[in-house]
């Protein structure tokens, strides 16, 4: 029977023992990423949630700041209607009415 | 404890999370050694199939829980490391200018490595072996140097038994043919 030729590759002494170890270690070490990627992930969720709140609240202040500058906005639009001398005229007859 | 039997304790083991390490350390300790071979035999270097090893155990880490257990978990592991293997040689491959340069760098690696110690006949059946294509290598090394069976080796390459047989008949010719040119040479 032919004799079969085997391969010629060979291992750094201890080699298999000290690969088991090391895979060990790296793969106990694998929970610890899955924690630093929910701790990155909830503090990224934070800043997001954060930069939410403050928009809404600058944006709904500045509603407030828009609507109380429409009121005056609107006296300003009724005042460039009417003349001078008609506001005068009203006022006159208002007071002439109120000593009536 | 017989290998089916350990099989079926890792397969529990690794379907806990508590006992996950337990099962994949099972692994280690059961598989290393025959996959580092399978992968050594394909990309020569140590350094190289101590990294293909990893990516190997990483990969079987990540996904063992979703083992169905539709094939031996043996022929589950062969598969990932054949295909880390493969992605591994492709990686190198794409970095070469000329496609024949990984022949060459491989043949080059047999001669020169520290970690390779054999006569004449071993390593001229190691460059002959280096002249086949990629899924041909494979099927000769588990063949010859493993004596795995045929159907095992059609399970680990997805394919048939009749095609893996195909495989090693042309791998063996050419084998032979290129070793007696070698000896005439």
């Amino acid at each position: 029977m032919k004799e079969k030729i085997k391969h010629p590759f060979q291992t750094p002494n201890n080699f298999f023992e000290d690969f088991k170890n090391d895979m060990e270690n790296t793969l106990y070490e694998l929970p610890h990423e899955k924690h630093q990627f929910l701790r990155k992930f909830t503090l990224q969720f934070t800043k997001y949630a954060a930069i939410v709140v403050i928009a809404f609240l600058v944006g709904r202040y500045s509603i407030i700041l828009t609507n109380n500058n429409d009121e005056s906005t609107h006296m300003e639009t009724i005042f460039n209607q009417v003349s001078e001398d008609e506001i005068i005229d009203f006022v006159i007859e208002d007071e002439l009415f109120k000593e009536l | 404890m017989d290998k089916t039997a350990a099989e079926a304790q890792i397969l529990i083991w690794v379907k806990s999370p508590k006992t996950k390490h337990k099962g994949v350390s099972k692994i280690i300790e059961i598989y290393q050694e025959s996959l580092y071979w399978h992968i050594r035999k394909m990309v020569i270097s140590h350094d190289d199939a101590k990294d293909v090893l990893q990516e190997v155990f990483l990969r079987v880490w990540k996904n063992v829980h979703s083992f169905k257990g539709n094939s031996k978990l043996s022929t589950w592991l062969y598969r990932i490391a054949t295909n880390e293997t493969s992605r591994f040689l492709d990686r190198k491959n794409r970095l070469l200018e000329n496609k024949n340069n990984l022949q060459y760098i491989l043949t080059k690696e047999l001669e020169s490595s520290d970690l390779i110690n054999g006569d004449k006949i071993q390593i001229q059946l190691q460059k002959a072996i280096l002249q086949l294509p990629e899924k041909q290598r494979l099927v000769f090394n588990m063949r010859y140097f493993d004596e795995m069976k045929y159907e095992d080796i059609a399970a680990i390459m997805e394919t048939t038994v009749n095609s893996s047989k195909v495989s090693y008949h042309h791998a063996k010719t050419k084998i032979e043919q290129i070793m007696k040119e070698e000896i005439i040479l």
